[in-house]
């Protein structure tokens, strides 16, 4: 496997491309290394598990302490939520309240009610509502993410 | 740097009329002396677009109520103080027979077709968001 390294001071955040031409167990194995290098640990019943960001659908604070909400397990995780945020706002989280902030991608459909409260319908059935203050930046993110999907594309 | 941009430009127009009719309205009562129904009409429209303006900027209040409580709530209290200043108005001189209808029509016409354009847009970017969330998963796919 050839293995090049460029240092370019001219580039806004450091990134890693691989090549392959199939998904062999190397492959796999840098995958996997890559993938723990974003993980982060979350607590369940005083056991520790690592969690990957792109697997928490939305995170919420309750008494002060920030939980990640799997599909169907919680976690709790020792960030703040703005700390969070601030570490991975590349991942496709976004505010959606005081306390709570969602991830865009797992976000199935934005719906309103009748007093124009939007409830956003999650990936796992689960209905979470964008509190109006934060609107505005919620569709901003959410369109940024499509121009940037287009941009790759 | 440009002063007047696609942001603010219908926000100049207005307020580029507003100056104009009020130096109108001036000029005639210091030349001609002349201050009539036509003059009062265009000072009370213009209290009332500013205690409007008012009320509605005090929207970001009341985040955690109803969106429909809020538009009902600001409804009920600036039409209770257009009444209010009809009724003052009356104390000063004689009133319209339809005076309190033509004012109820003046307002909540208006009124009712800015809450029927919020609806639109909110709906429109329901929709926009909609398509994008459908865009980034086809993409991801």
């Amino acid at each position: 496997m050839k293995i090049q390294y460029q240092k370019e001071p001219s580039l806004k955040e450091d990134y890693v491309e691989v090549h392959y031409r199939e998904e062999s167990e190397k492959i796999k194995t840098i995958r996997d290394f890559f993938d723990a290098f974003q993980s982060i640990t979350g607590r369940k019943e005083n056991d520790i598990y690592k969690l990957h960001p792109e697997s928490i659908y939305y995170l919420e604070v309750v008494d002060r302490k920030l939980f990640a909400y799997q599909e169907k397990e919680v976690y709790q995780l020792e960030y703040s939520l703005q700390h969070f945020l601030e570490c991975f706002e590349n991942s496709g989280f976004v505010r959606i309240g005081k306390s709570t902030a969602v991830n865009l991608y797992k976000v199935d459909q934005v719906k309103a009610d009748l007093n124009m409260r939007l409830r956003l319908l999650m990936d796992n059935g689960e209905i979470l509502i964008l509190n109006r203050t934060y609107k505005k930046s919620f569709l901003e993110a959410l369109h940024h993410i499509r121009e940037v999907c287009y941009e790759n594309h | 740097m440009k002063i007047i941009n696609r942001q603010n430009f219908w926000g100049v127009v207005c307020t580029v009329f507003t100056l104009l009719l009020f130096g109108k309205i001036i000029l005639e009562y210091v030349v001609q002396g002349v201050f009539g129904n036509y003059q009062e009409n265009i000072l009370i429209m213009f209290g009332l677009s500013l205690l409007a303006t008012f009320v509605l900027s005090q929207y970001y209040r009341f985040q955690k109520y109803p969106l429909l409580v809020v538009i009902l709530g600001q409804y009920i209290l600036l039409i209770g103080i257009v009444m209010l200043i009809t009724r003052i108005g009356g104390w000063f001189h004689e009133l319209h027979q339809n005076a309190y209808r033509d004012m109820f029509l003046s307002f909540t016409i208006p009124y009712v077709i800015g809450v029927i354009i919020y609806y639109a847009a909110v709906f429109h970017e329901i929709k926009s968001a909609n398509q994008a969330l459908k865009e980034i998963k086809e993409y991801r796919k």
